[in-house]
């Protein structure tokens, strides 16, 4: 058998797993190391860069006066988009969201959506005819694995440096006042956790190679509060009762940690 | 005359000598002078100049010696990924054994190879070959990348170095100038050399690079 | 006109904004560059050269080089929808012609070279500066070329003629010339210009231009050196 160094081959993660550690010398409930960058696009009205070992992602929010949707009058809009950048990885190309960046966006917007993030009732400025529409869009520009958890990272930090002007309704027209800037109507934070089954063992943050090589992921949502507001299990393999209790275990503990680093750095 | 010295890291469009050198790989002539094509450090021999690129990236010339994974099998030959940006075909033609009837037995893909650049077609399409001796497949040892200023330092610079660490640690090294090299031997010795070779990695256009490493097998 | 003349961001006729340059950046390209200029913020990512099997993309005599200039949804100040637009589709087209004489593309038969441009966030010049940075991630990835491309634009605001717009010169400007040259043998490879000049001012922005294509081009070399600069 030739085994060939510095390319990490499937049976070398395996190894390793039996061992204890992970490629990258990680203990299984370790995350890499994470910085962020707030404020990094002026054009817009919120942003942030964020960097999950080698993976980086940014954030930006763009603010804008629309009509409400007809099923809520009374509240304003959020919409989240996530792209993957051709540059961030050989294996992604150009073109429309692919099913998983459709699935990556969706999942960091029910996250922020259930817990709820933000007051969208206060984001109404007439109701039925004018209301503050977010639009978050999530670039991925470099790819290592779990663009879940740095996608809501950036997210998450991103509207909350959001600030937006304010703008009130006088006689059925809209003033905005670009001076008076305030931040958005936070209610709760949240944010997701990845954990991947490799060989029946559970793993937190995958990075490329383990989340090729993962049977199943759980990505779990956790308010500050401690609560769950959004999961999804991704993958082709089960997932026992068991396992899943285990990694709602492992994720909880790890978003305590997440949420005093985020804190931390804005 | 020459404008940049010796093992200087040069640019794309760097102006390197207006002497009659042969143009060596990642250099061009225009109006008689020689200048560098890519970012890479300029090495000037007897009559010839080069620039060797900083990573990895590995141009097949006739005669190389590589060494290659076969990722594909076909009807009349095999793809060899051959750490470049091309992949290498080795056709049924260039086997050892031409009277073997299973070919499949020979060669599999996932395979380990030694091979010989044989042909390179206008459109870069890399021939190799089986047919010489020492060439064949690897049934052991282990398998290490480098960049190309490392192969450029242990193949061409001082190939005595290899035939040094060989004897002093009667371990089979073979540096395949696609930037792979293979190793055989026992476990700690092997080690010991990709430690050296890691040295190199490090600086290869280090000053005394030579003496280093020459103490460091000599002390083995 | 005066060579006195105070821009409205306090710079005179001949002075850039701050511009930062970075090679190498990104882990899986072949090659990257980052630039920040003003508070624009591109990044162009390589990839290859590589082997094309379809037979209807490649060519027999050369690589082909596919470029990509896409603008983040968030780089300007009204969101702007995503996926290309004409003019997106326009710039692409420029940049890659602006590189391609300085590219060795028939070393390489048969294969793509994959260039995409993204700008995160723009404040007038970003096509000047995705020809630059396209340049330079090109170098870092090691793909054989003539000679690095230098890019500025030069234009005409307040009947004066100065270099690198801001965005409001840009719009308020009566001419905005983006030009990029190869500087070892000072042959232009990118020329457009909108707006109204005399012969005489065409002349005195294009000898502006080269100035500040040279600079620009100082830089290019500093920060590919300086990446090996440790070495």
């Amino acid at each position: 058998m030739v085994n060939i160094i510095s390319e990490i081959s499937k049976d070398k993660v395996f190894d390793l797993l039996n061992q204890g550690t992970r490629v990258d010398d990680r203990q299984f409930s370790d995350y890499r190391d994470i910085t962020i960058k707030t404020d990094y696009i002026s054009k817009a009205e919120g942003s942030a860069l964020v960097s999950l070992g080698g993976t980086t992602v940014v954030a930006g929010v763009k603010a804008q006066i629309a009509p409400p949707f007809s099923n809520s009058p009374d509240e304003g809009i959020l919409i989240t988009n996530a792209e993957l950048l051709a540059i961030a990885s050989r294996n992604f190309e150009y073109g429309p969201p692919n099913k998983f960046a459709v699935e990556i966006s969706r999942v960091v917007d029910r996250t922020i959506r259930e817990s709820p993030l933000i007051n969208l009732k206060k984001l109404c400025i007439t109701e039925g005819s004018e209301v503050w529409k977010l639009h978050v869009d999530i670039y991925i520009l470099d790819y290592d694995g779990n663009i879940m958890d740095s996608a809501c990272i950036a997210t998450l930090c991103a509207l909350l440096t959001t600030e937006i002007p304010s703008a009130t309704s006088i006689n059925g027209e809209i003033i905005i006042n670009e001076n008076d800037l305030k931040k958005l109507p936070i209610e709760n934070k949240s944010l997701l956790c990845t954990i991947v089954k490799i060989n029946d063992e559970l793993l937190i943050d995958p990075n490329e190679i383990e989340q090729t090589l993962m049977d199943a992921s759980i990505s779990i949502g956790f308010r500050e509060d401690g609560s769950i507001c959004a999961i999804q299990k991704c993958g082709l393999d089960v997932m026992s009762v068991n396992e899943v209790r285990k990694a709602m275990n492992l994720a909880y503990n790890k978003s305590r940690e997440l949420f005093d680093i985020i804190d931390s750095k804005l | 005359m020459l404008f940049v010295e010796n093992k200087d890291i040069v640019l794309p469009g760097s102006l390197l000598t207006d002497n009659k050198y042969k143009i060596g790989r990642g250099t061009f002539k225009e109006n008689g002078k020689i200048y560098s094509n890519i970012t890479g450090l300029v090495y000037f021999e007897s009559n010839e100049v080069s620039v060797i690129p900083l990573k990895y990236s590995y141009t097949p010339k006739y005669g190389d010696l590589i060494i290659g994974k076969v990722i594909r099998s076909s009807y009349s030959s095999w793809s060899i990924d051959i750490n470049s940006n091309y992949e290498g075909f080795l056709p049924t033609s260039e086997l050892y054994n031409k009277n073997e009837q299973n070919i499949g037995h020979i060669i599999n893909v996932q395979d380990m190879l030694l091979l010989r650049v044989t042909n390179i077609d206008e459109i870069n399409r890399v021939k190799l070959t089986l047919r010489a001796n020492g060439l064949g497949k690897f049934n052991q040892g282990t398998i290490i990348k480098v960049k190309q200023p490392t192969v450029h330092f242990l193949s061409e610079e001082n190939a005595f170095l290899i035939t040094l660490i060989q004897e002093h640690t009667c371990t089979d090294v073979i540096v395949a100038k696609n930037g792979l090299i293979w190793i055989n031997g026992i476990k700690e010795n092997v080690e010991k050399i990709i430690e050296i070779i890691k040295l190199i990695e490090k600086e290869p256009f280090k000053h005394n690079l030579v003496k280093i490493v020459q103490n460091i097998i000599l002390h083995l | 006109m005066t060579k006195e003349y105070i821009r409205s961001d306090g710079r005179t006729y001949n002075t850039l904004r701050n511009i930062k340059m970075k090679v190498g950046i990104l882990n899986n390209a072949d090659g990257s560059a980052y630039i920040e200029c003003g508070n624009n913020k591109i990044l162009v990512g390589v990839y290859g050269p590589k082997e094309l099997y379809s037979k209807k993309h490649s060519k027999p005599d050369g690589a082909v080089l596919r470029c990509k200039y896409n603008m983040a949804p968030f780089s300007v100040k009204e969101r702007k929808r995503p996926g290309q637009d004409r003019r997106a589709i326009e710039i692409s087209k420029l940049i890659s012609e602006a590189i391609l004489p300085g590219i060795f593309l028939e070393k390489y038969p048969r294969s793509s070279i994959d260039i995409s441009v993204e700008v995160l966030e723009a404040e007038g010049g970003t096509r000047c500066l995705g020809i630059i940075g396209a340049s330079l991630a090109l170098a870092d990835a090691e793909i054989p070329m003539k000679d690095l491309i230098s890019a500025i634009a030069v234009g005409k605001v307040d009947e004066n003629i100065v270099i690198d717009l801001s965005e409001k010169e840009d719009q308020e400007g009566e001419a905005d010339m983006p030009v990029a040259i190869m500087p070892r043998t000072d042959e232009i490879t990118f020329l457009q210009m909108d707006g109204h000049l005399t012969a005489q001012e065409f002349d005195e922005a294009l000898k502006l231009a080269f100035e500040g294509c040279r600079f620009i081009n100082k830089l290019q070399k500093e920060t590919l050196l300086s990446k090996y600069g440790g070495m």
